[in-house]
């Protein structure tokens, strides 16, 4: 096995490295590389272009976390916001948020929890469980028909997005 | 303002590492370690103990701390005690640490390549957080929002006890950042950021320290280089999933470990970092009791053959002195927490060690997604590292083989703890397996990198 061994890496870098002391071939043409270093640097090269492939050049190098126009999330953070301090006025049963970002590739479920849980804690860690109001995310298509069918009390604007909360009367 | 004093706490948080780190390791070796080890063992160990204030705080008095915080005070005391013990070993007169690689000439073009590489890994970061700056669903889901119960649930805090998803999980990474939101009173996004980077730049730090002190510069550049650019991994950081934080701690332990085999076999005060580490492994995720159970009975079993345990028992007692205030805060934690979701059918999950097929499932998974470990883009990286290592010849001298077959074997028993969790998993398998695997693997990415480059032929260059 360890003559196998000594073959096959003869064969497959016995450009570099002479299992026999003779000297490499390759390496009287590349005086300035030693045979490890070689490795190294090609090594070192494949990391380069494994990373220089997830890098997104058509963005900023350095993001602005703040006020990143990219970013959905800050749109959608500051829509629902806007609207919180008058939700948690309000003994509402029901919200429904209707954001005007197109929230692509993301189910309700995710939304909805998203809103929930993220973007109130207030709501969720002060009141009990009777407080605890959900929030349901609409697409932007089934908004007109939601505005028509159901019997909101309020309709908050915030930012381009819309919150519309349901009150028992 | 509010920028400053989050910034100032990641600081505090930080001091207190970096001086614990330094203290214990001039105590045991009679040497302080070099900065690289210190900055980076520092920052993990910070965070920990920063964390465990923080949540020790909050159990105690069983609701958020008010103004003035006294977790606070707690780390400011703590600070002054450790500069004060500082100023005096310093004072004392300490030997520089000793360089294990002497002057070394490196390439410029590898030290260009190198510099690009990291670059490029900051900014995929940077990007990945603008782009997420909440995480992905882990982040969200459970540790931020955890957080934020902690942060701003009052004597409600246990309302945690009721959330939908993994209320049992432990409180490391939650905890360090509810610690900067009860101060600063709102959630603000930048601290779950830069706990993320924390974790994932320390690991490539810690990685590149363990190397530096074992063989040298280039060894440490090359290994950190490689853990940087898989990005499966940096997105992961960036993701805000807790497999970094853990994986940090379990480099951590088995790094000191090794350490102390390879470098000061004498000095048992070691094993208290040792402890500590392998403490906040279990603070941090559930994961972490799997990583212990490796550690100490991969030593033990080994120490029993080589009957050498009764020679090693105080460094188990400095071991269990570092480990035990995690064991009872997760102890305490678990006792007040619902049940793991993992031991809802023990009855199911029994009866399911004699299902065949679910080992085949499991083991073509595991093959599956070792191939594909760090997600790299142009092939497997563990097969380029073979490549790598049969180009560069090995380097195992005999007095090191002990202790690196020691650290391969507890990867390995860590494996199999996880291969032996999906067959017993009560939960779908192929959902299980596709949803966390690719995860487990990443714990244990940054310490198989230390046992593999510590593992090959990279002498560097002496001018």
């Amino acid at each position: 096995v360890s003559s196998l061994l000594i073959r096959v890496r003869w064969y497959t870098f016995g450009l570099f490295r002479d299992p026999e002391n003779a000297t490499p071939p390759l390496m009287k043409r590349l005086p300035f590389f030693s045979k490890a270093n070689l490795l190294i640097l090609l090594l070192a090269l494949f990391c380069l272009i494994e990373v220089a492939q997830a890098v997104d050049f058509s963005r900023p190098l350095l993001p602005s976390f703040e006020y990143d126009p990219f970013n959905e999330f800050h749109v959608l953070r500051r829509d629902f916001l806007c609207a919180k301090t008058e939700l948690l006025k309000q003994k509402v049963d029901q919200v429904y948020f209707l954001p005007a970002t197109q929230l692509a590739q993301r189910d309700l479920f995710f939304e909805s929890y998203y809103v929930s849980y993220i973007l109130n804690p207030e709501i969720l860690v002060t009141g009990g469980p009777d407080s605890l109001f959900a929030v349901t995310v609409v697409e932007p298509e089934n908004v007109k028909q939601l505005l028509r069918e159901t019997p909101y009390t309020l309709v908050l604007e915030c930012g381009n997005s819309r919150v519309v909360v349901l009150k028992k009367k | 303002v509010q920028l400053i004093t989050s910034l100032g706490l990641f600081f505090l948080s930080f001091a207190l590492g970096l001086l614990l780190v330094q203290l214990v390791w001039r105590l045991a070796t009679e040497r302080f370690p070099s900065w690289m080890l210190s900055v980076f063992l520092g920052a993990g160990v910070g965070a920990g103990v920063s964390s465990v204030l923080f949540t020790g705080d909050l159990f105690l008095r069983d609701a958020t701390p008010v103004a003035p915080p006294t977790f606070l005070w707690v780390e400011a005391g703590l600070l002054l005690a450790l500069l004060a013990g500082w100023v005096f070993l310093r004072r004392r007169g300490t030997p520089a640490p000793a360089s294990s690689g002497g002057p070394v000439r490196l390439q410029p073009l590898f030290l260009l390549l190198c510099a690009a590489g990291f670059a490029g890994a900051l900014i995929f970061f940077l990007q990945s957080s603008a782009l997420r700056p909440v995480g992905d669903w882990d982040g969200w889901t459970l540790w931020d929002l955890h957080a934020k119960f902690l942060a701003f649930g009052g004597a409600g805090w246990k309302k945690i006890f009721t959330e939908p998803l993994h209320p049992d999980y432990p409180l490391l990474t939650s905890g360090f950042i509810a610690r900067a939101w009860a101060v600063l009173g709102r959630d603000q996004t930048l601290v779950p950021i830069y706990t993320a980077a924390l974790f994932l730049f320390g690991s490539i730090g810690l990685l590149m320290a363990v190397l530096k002190e074992l063989r040298g510069w280039q060894t440490a550049l090359l290994g950190g280089l490689i853990l940087a650019c898989s990005t499966g991994y940096t997105r992961l950081g960036a993701d805000q999933y807790a497999d970094v934080p853990v994986g940090f701690y379990f480099l951590a332990a088995l790094g000191l470990l090794l350490l102390h085999d390879l470098r000061f076999p004498e000095k048992s005060l070691l094993f208290l970092l040792v402890g500590l580490c392998a403490g906040f492994a279990l603070w941090t995720k559930n994961e972490g009791w799997l990583m212990l159970a490796a550690l100490v009975f991969v030593r033990v079993s080994f120490q029993l053959r080589s009957r050498s345990f009764r020679k090693a028992l105080p460094e188990w007692g400095f071991f269990l002195a570092g480990l035990a205030p995690l064991l009872l805060i997760t102890l305490y934690y678990r006792s007040l927490a619902p049940a793991n979701d993992m031991t809802a059918a023990p009855w199911k999950s029994l009866a399911q060690l004699a299902d065949l097929s679910r080992y085949a499932t499991v083991w073509n998974n595991l093959n599956q997604y070792l191939v594909a470990l760090g997600k790299w883009k142009s092939g497997s990286v563990l097969f380029l590292l073979a490549l790598f290592g049969l180009g560069m010849g090995l380097r195992l001298p005999a007095a090191e083989r002990a202790p690196l077959a020691l650290a391969g074997l507890t990867i390995l028993v860590l494996v199999g703890e996880y291969f032996l969790t999906y067959i017993l998993t009560p939960r779908d398998l192929l959902w299980h397996l596709q949803t966390s695997l690719d995860r487990l693997l990443m714990q244990f990415f940054p310490a198989l990198l230390a046992l593999i480059f510590l593992s090959i032929h990279l002498e560097p260059e002496k001018s």
